[in-house]
């Protein structure tokens, strides 16, 4: 019932900037495909549905006028609607180009231990204070 | 010396951690039966031990349950090296759709719930963005929910072989088809059961599983075929590609037709 054993020959390894590379610019072209097609669909998504329940902001709130404010290059208002998702926008801005360099041979690949698990706690709780910071920040300003 | 979790072929002295997959060298072991502690072209593989799911003691073990789905979710790399590549669809096939009709259950209730309140979000008060061609109201009918409560399992059974069937084509035609179409379904038995879990959370859940499951599906197919991550990710990626393409086309030579009968009459 086990697998045959295959006969010896190299195994190709996964390639972790070619994986989300493909991804990311996939999904990016195809959002931007249909965005560019249907530009009804930018004012006909629906509001925060945790805002409407609650009446309170959500740690997302903010990210799609984020980043129709990044597109429409105003990275100030971005950062005011939801500072970590414009950030988080941003780094996969930069990280997309500096993924297909890599893949392509022309940049080194960059590697840290410190996002490997065990990730060590003073990141893990670095996170999620920077989480709950932002998510502050959202309330306080009544995004 | 080579990297415990990729078999990557360190530099010499060893450095702090892997160049190829960042993890920490000398540090972490490889798990039982999972290739890669050797140099990647030292001989046949040894066999492979298997998810937890299809080690499973009787029918319904619902910790090999859990531990697969965190595996898969949280070590894909690792779980479909160890995943079996033959064995039989039975077990596969109900892990998926056990989890995706479960957690689909779960989803349709969300969208029962909470179908007033979204109605009362939609800033264009209900009219679709597609106009009269997008008047797809009688999907949020409570009798339609029902009926796709019912039929559920055989749509997941259905897509999942529709789904596969793509995949390994693609894979067939990229070269990267290694092993049979049934490693092809198992691969994706695990990754739709396991991301089937994202469902569970409102509003977003299907978006969040519809994403990693992209990405597990690509790392799933590349370990099980043991072909590289380009292949896997164009069998995954370009029918996608494809799809969107294709709408896009169809719906401009829609415009295309309408301008000209309108320029006509």
């Amino acid at each position: 019932m086990t697998s045959v054993a295959a006969p010896a020959r190299s195994v190709p390894r996964l390639d972790p900037e070619l994986l989300w590379a493909s991804v990311g610019t996939t999904l990016l072209a195809c959002g931007v495909a249909v965005l560019a097609l249907f530009p009804a669909l930018v004012s006909a998504a629906p509001a925060c549905v945790f805002k409407g329940l609650t009446g309170l902001a959500c740690p997302t709130c903010g990210a799609t006028r984020a980043l129709l404010a990044l597109a429409s290059g105003h990275p100030a208002q971005a950062l005011a609607w939801n500072p970590l998702a414009t950030l988080g926008l941003i780094g996969g801005c930069l990280y997309l180009p500096y993924a297909w360099a890599a893949v392509a041979g022309l940049a080194p690949r960059l590697r840290t231990g410190w996002l490997t698990p065990p990730v060590p706690w003073p990141l893990r709780a670095g996170f999620a204070a920077t989480l709950l910071g932002n998510w502050l920040y959202l309330l306080a300003a009544r995004r | 010396m080579t990297c415990a979790r990729c078999g990557h072929e360190l530099p010499s002295p060893a450095p702090s951690f892997c160049p190829n997959c960042g993890m920490t060298t000398g540090v972490v072991e490889a798990a039982p039966g999972v290739s890669g502690g050797g140099p990647p072209d030292s001989g046949p593989p040894p066999p492979r031990a298997g998810l937890p799911w299809e080690n499973r003691s009787g029918l319904l073990d619902l910790g090999a349950m859990f531990r697969t789905i965190g595996k898969v979710l949280f070590d894909a790399p690792a779980a479909y090296r160890s995943m079996k590549t033959d064995g039989g669809l039975g077990g596969p096939l109900f892990f998926a759709v056990l989890l995706g009709t479960i957690c689909g259950w779960v989803a349709l209730l969300w969208q029962l719930l909470f179908s007033g309140v979204m109605e009362g979000l939609m800033p264009t008060g209900g009219e679709s963005p597609f106009g009269n061609y997008g008047n797809l109201s009688f999907m949020a009918s409570t009798t339609f929910k029902v009926a796709q409560a019912v039929m559920l399992p055989g749509i997941i059974l259905l897509v999942l072989f529709i789904i596969a069937a793509i995949y390994h084509l693609f894979l067939m035609m990229f070269g990267g088809a290694k092993r049979s179409f049934e490693t092809t379904v198992r691969v994706l038995c695990f990754s739709a059961g396991s991301t089937a879990i994202f469902q569970l959370i409102p509003f977003c859940g299907g978006l969040i599983a519809f994403v990693w499951g992209l990405v597990i599906d690509i790392i799933g197919l590349a370990e099980a075929h043991e072909t590289g991550t380009g292949k896997a990710a164009a069998a995954v990626l370009v029918p996608i590609a494809a799809c969107c393409l294709c709408f896009i086309v169809t719906i401009a030579a829609a415009v295309a037709l309408g301008v000209s009968v309108l320029g006509r009459s």
